[in-house]
């Protein structure tokens, strides 16, 4: 087995303690997982590949191009999960144009204020077009840093029947982190995709990948998820048909 | 800017994004601060202050010496929180003896089943140790996941109490002091961490857990930054705390 990543950022003395305490055991997929992509939108990929240290001058929160490897990889994973009929649920922001609600993210941040100007004016909760959402996938839209936070997340999962997840996206020490905590907390089954998360610090992303598989969840290979997810039977879940023609009835019954 | 015990855990690049980013500034001290202990039980301190790799032979969950440190620093913040009428607020685990609730934690440790109390030990992994004992006036929270919120009342408390931040101690740094913190900033509480009240087994862990929470969830102060604090905080700003004894009329109510 290859090194995992965080192996050059652990200590000597942490790596026989998470040995002799029986951290990192692999707990192995569930039956009926949902794929999540936390927050791969403009605001955390920046507008195109770029140096990550030229991005944030425009994106502030951008990781770079790191991100565009992550889209890429998340990718492939949409692709299979659509292809086996597996609910594919996505997040981004949302925030109030006058910015009340941004609450404590304001508090630990110089640049929280800013409205990014990109020349085309993009919006940076806009997930990136090369894995914009379809219509039978499902969007959270979400203030904190959970998927779980203040949004119906669970309560779609229960509808659904999953039992676990699998999880892309960014920021690995940030919003992916939360969820997996949350969805630990909530007893699903978790496997993070190594290549398709990615973060703006490398010591964060390799650290928070070691605490996450040693306590929360499966950290583990593109290969591994994709070939994990085409042994799967479609038909597994009653996804949402994903055509417009209901909206309006439905939307008149509340 | 003195050095942090992160610094050195950091690639170059890192530092240069977090900068640029904005990250990590200075986020404020509550006006109605909580005292809260995370999880300083004996399952994480283990009975006696001994090398973390002798102590885990015996407590799995163990963090060795480091939590013996941070306790009396944790003793001494109590102290002057009980003194300056603050709320004192504990968290300890919870498990029923047949194990079934442990759920998501069997799954990715060898060791799990060691946190459920036998008969045989003298002491019960979910007591907290005696040198920092609740006292009947401070709450103390029962819980079953990393997050102090998650699934108790501890948000009610908070409340109900009129809190608008919390002051964080405790273990592990990386699980359930962050999974804590991470909550409370969610729900726009102003958090600061006592970083030398805080310990984890893992030095990696602790050293870039206390980076991501500074950088965007939390201050990360020493407890005599704490203490400065508090001793600048009005009298009785907390009318209603728990009066920690209950006049023998009232005990047969209810």
């Amino acid at each position: 087995m290859t090194d995992p990543i965080w192996s050059s950022f652990i200590t000597e003395r942490d790596r026989q303690v998470f040995a002799a305490s029986g951290y990192g055991a692999l707990q192995g997929f569930g039956k009926r997982p949902a794929l999540l992509v936390i927050d791969v939108n403009y605001f955390f990929c920046g507008d195109r590949p770029e140096p990550i240290l030229e991005s944030i001058k425009r994106w502030r929160n951008s990781c770079g191009e790191e991100a565009w490897a992550g889209v890429a990889a998340i990718k492939q994973l949409i692709d299979v999960a659509h292809d086996r009929a597996l609910p594919v649920i996505y997040t981004t922001g949302i925030r109030r144009a006058d910015d009340w609600d941004i609450g404590s993210w304001a508090w630990k941040n110089s640049r929280t204020g800013e409205r990014p100007s990109p020349p085309n004016g993009l919006d940076g909760n806009t997930i990136v077009p090369d894995i914009a959402p379809q219509s039978q996938d499902i969007v959270i839209y979400k203030q904190k840093p959970s998927a779980f936070f203040g949004t119906p997340l669970a309560s779609y999962l229960q509808l659904l029947g999953a039992d676990s997840l699998i999880v892309t996206g960014t920021t690995t020490s940030g919003c992916v982190r939360a969820s997996v905590l949350d969805a630990f907390s909530n007893n699903f089954r978790v496997s993070i995709v190594e290549q398709g998360c990615f973060d703006r610090s490398q010591a964060s992303h390799a650290i928070n990948l070691c605490d996450m598989h040693a306590k929360y969840a499966d950290v583990i290979a593109l290969d591994q998820a994709l070939g994990f997810m085409r042994t799967l039977p479609r038909g597994l879940f009653d996804l949402p048909r994903g055509d417009s023609d209901n909206a309006l009835p439905l939307a008149a019954n509340g | 800017m003195t050095e942090r015990i992160w610094d050195r855990y950091l690639t170059a690049r890192d530092k240069a994004v977090f900068a640029a980013g904005g990250f990590g500034t200075h986020g404020g001290f509550p006006k109605r601060p909580a005292l809260v202990i995370v999880d300083v039980s004996y399952g994480f301190a283990g009975d006696r202050p001994e090398p973390i790799l002798d102590s885990i032979k015996r407590w799995s969950n163990s963090c060795g010496e480091e939590s013996w440190a941070a306790i009396a620093v944790i003793k001494a913040l109590a102290e002057r929180f009980r003194e300056r009428r603050l709320p004192v607020i504990y968290s300890t685990g919870q498990v029923r003896p047949d194990g079934w609730d442990i759920a998501s934690w069997a799954w990715k440790n060898t060791r799990t089943g060691e946190s459920v109390p036998r008969p045989t030990q003298a002491l019960d992994p979910n007591t907290i140790v005696a040198d920092i004992a609740p006292q009947p006036q401070d709450l103390v929270i029962f819980k079953q996941k990393p997050s102090v919120f998650f699934g108790t009342p501890l948000a009610s408390y908070l409340q109900l109490l009129g809190a608008d931040g919390v002051v964080v101690t405790g273990t592990t740094t990386s699980g359930c002091v962050r999974a804590t913190v991470l909550d409370a900033f969610s729900m726009n509480f102003r958090v600061t961490v006592a970083e030398d009240g805080c310990f984890d087994r893992s030095q990696a862990s602790h050293a870039i857990n206390l980076c991501d929470m500074h950088a965007k969830y939390a201050d990360v102060i020493s407890s005599q930054e704490v203490l400065d604090h508090v001793q600048r905080l009005p009298e009785n700003l907390f009318p209603n705390l728990p009066r920690g004894h209950v006049p023998a009329p009232l005990r047969a109510v209810g």
